[in-house]
């Protein structure tokens, strides 16, 4: 069965904006799933119709085979959500934000105490567990977060941007324990971004979103190969060639590169096919012209370059204004658990 | 049957931890006791002393303790709303809202919360207007009626807030608009003075006014154990309060929209 199963889905708001707009998809069971995009590309509220919080305008989504409208707290028991935003209350300690979790999903209370306490060693919390959470670090609040949404043993957990604002130090931990609940629990994840290197740590399946819609779905190798292309970066000394350098190394490289672009008057990036098997060839070549490499550096295909291949904008401009909205929240976010 | 129970447990977990978010930061419950000492203190006792309010066989500070009593409950839970918004801003209220959480039990909790507020600042002005000559009725019937009194009357107040807070979204809004609402509660009513002292209109106005039930049934059992009044007062503060919350949850589910 799929774990989550989307047809034709709309979101549309006042003044018809669209920012879901007409997406399909399916997710298989057991594994990570990654919505990547950049801010304002519809993946919040997209979560948001699958966690039942709001409703689509069009379309229908199912969660193991139930639809979120029509049996909504059926839906709510399987699953766990971490908001993009801070979800942990800041005026409570970290025990008793687990404690209301296991309340509210009506875990048993005679298993309570020894859950509580599992979580809190599995996301090394313990010593910490009778602060308020006001006083933990980015990198704690996550950890409980993702832990207070775990405590249930969900089937499928929603992780919205689940290491936005973190150090990189936070990010990391967050990612093991990410790691951990597909390996451990079996659980299926479902999780956004606009970071490239948490969707290729993290994900088995990768849909690139913008504006609504989504433009492919892959794991993130096929996504790459499918762009195809990588770069060697390169610094030469073209000695007598300095002056007509690209007339002079067009003719020697033609076939072996795809383009060949001066970075500065001794710095060349050709654009290649499969950049690391071939970066040999083209060292060979520059050898035998006897000319001498200074410095050498290849790429291969990033996820950033798919998503500029299947979206045509690059991630990390996104929209001003809902940049500016997300940070206004974030701040918000901020002031009230400092 | 197993809905209900649910509902109430759920409802009774959403307590639960208001209450010991209250506990652990009591000091805005502190600072709300402020003014309605200084109303005993000060404006009671300086009335008490002229006799300009004409409240009959009463002395004005019984007259006024429990229009004071009921003043401190509305003013606190009034805005109680700006928490809901701040919950909202975090993902507090959104991942609370996916949780098997009915929108009615979140509402009802948060609201009878204010209620547990409204309890312990009425106990500590009921303590403080003792030693300044007010005698109250203790009876233990009519103080059970009290507490119920008081636990309606700060869910009713504190759901209308949620309402406005939902309707209006923005902080700076909502502030002002419960500005200027709680003055009219408040002097439309009969906290300060018998509604008899009050032009025809007003009097009439008062009448819609759920603050005016409140001190009225306050009143009754606290002061003058004259109880005719008190199924009336208690039948409509209930309805106020039964649609305050209907229209809570309403907004609730219109704020995550």
């Amino acid at each position: 069965m799929n774990a989550i199963e989307v047809k034709n889905l709309s979101k549309i708001y006042k003044g018809n904006i669209r920012a879901v707009d007409n997406i399909s998809f399916d997710v298989d069971e057991g594994i990570i799933f990654g919505f990547l995009g950049p801010n304002g590309a519809g993946k919040s509220s997209t979560i948001k119709i699958l966690v039942t919080l709001t409703k689509a305008t069009k379309g229908f989504a199912r969660v193991f085979g139930v639809d979120v409208v029509k049996e909504s707290s059926k839906v709510r028991e399987m699953i766990g959500y971490v908001p993009q935003d801070i979800s942990a209350d800041g005026s409570l300690t970290g025990y008793e934000n687990l404690l209301l979790s296991a309340k509210l999903y009506s875990i048993p209370r005679e298993e309570r105490q020894q859950r509580i306490e599992n979580i809190l060693e599995v996301m090394g919390l313990t010593q910490r567990s009778n602060s308020l959470v006001a006083t933990y670090s980015g990198g704690m609040v996550r950890r409980l977060e993702i832990g207070q949404a775990m405590l249930h043993r969900p089937r499928l957990l929603f992780l919205d941007e689940p290491t936005i604002g973190l150090d990189p130090a936070g990010r990391k931990l967050v990612w093991e324990h990410i790691q951990e609940l597909k390996k451990e629990w079996k659980t299926t994840i479902f999780l956004t971004t606009h970071y490239m290197e948490e969707a290729e740590v993290l994900c088995d399946r990768i849909g690139i979103i913008d504006q609504g819609k989504i433009s492919i779905i892959d794991s993130p190798d096929a996504l790459k190969e499918m762009v195809g292309v990588g770069t060697i970066t390169v610094v030469l000394d073209l000695g007598d060639h300095k002056k007509d350098g690209e007339q002079y190394l067009r003719p020697l490289l033609d076939g072996l590169v795809v383009s060949l672009s001066p970075l500065s008057e001794e710095k060349w990036q050709f654009t290649i096919q499969n950049a690391p098997q071939h970066a040999p060839q083209i060292l060979q070549m520059l050898t035998n012209h006897h000319i001498k490499v200074k410095d050498l550096e290849v790429k291969s295909p990033t996820l950033e370059d798919a998503f500029l291949k299947f979206t045509g904008t690059r991630l990390d401009e996104g929209t001003s204004k809902n940049q500016w909205k997300a940070l206004k929240g974030r701040r918000r976010t901020f002031k009230r658990l400092t | 049957m197993v809905f209900a129970w649910n509902f109430v447990n759920k409802t009774l977990v959403i307590l639960e931890f208001e209450v010991r978010k209250i506990i652990h930061d009591p000091f805005e419950l502190f600072v709300r006791m402020i003014q309605p000492i200084l109303w005993l203190l000060v404006f009671g006792t300086m009335f008490n002393q002229y006799r300009i309010i004409p409240t009959g066989n009463l002395s004005y500070l019984s007259f006024l303790t429990p229009g004071v009593i009921a003043q401190s409950m509305l003013f606190t839970s009034i805005f109680y709303g700006i928490a809901i918004t701040w919950d909202k801003d975090s993902g507090i209220l959104a991942k609370l809202m996916a949780t098997p959480t009915s929108r009615g039990s979140i509402v009802l909790g948060k609201g009878l919360s204010a209620g547990f507020r409204g309890l312990v600042q009425s106990a500590v002005i009921i303590i403080l207007a003792i030693p300044l000559g007010v005698s109250f009725v203790f009876v233990p019937i009519n103080l059970l009626c009290v507490i119920g009194i008081i636990i309606l009357a700060s869910t009713c107040f504190a759901c209308l807030s949620i309402v406005f807070a939902s309707l209006l979204r923005r902080r700076e809004r909502f502030m002002g608009v419960i500005q200027l609402i709680t003055m009219p509660l408040f002097f439309a009513s009969n906290a300060l003075y018998p509604i008899e002292a009050m032009p025809k209109l007003l009097q009439y106005v008062t009448r819609f006014n759920p603050l005016y039930y409140v001190v009225d049934a306050l009143r009754s059992l606290l002061i003058t154990n004259d109880l005719k009044n008190v199924p009336t007062s208690f039948g409509v503060l209930l309805l106020f309060t039964t649609f305050f919350v209907l229209a809570g949850i309403w907004s609730l589910k219109r704020l995550m929209e």
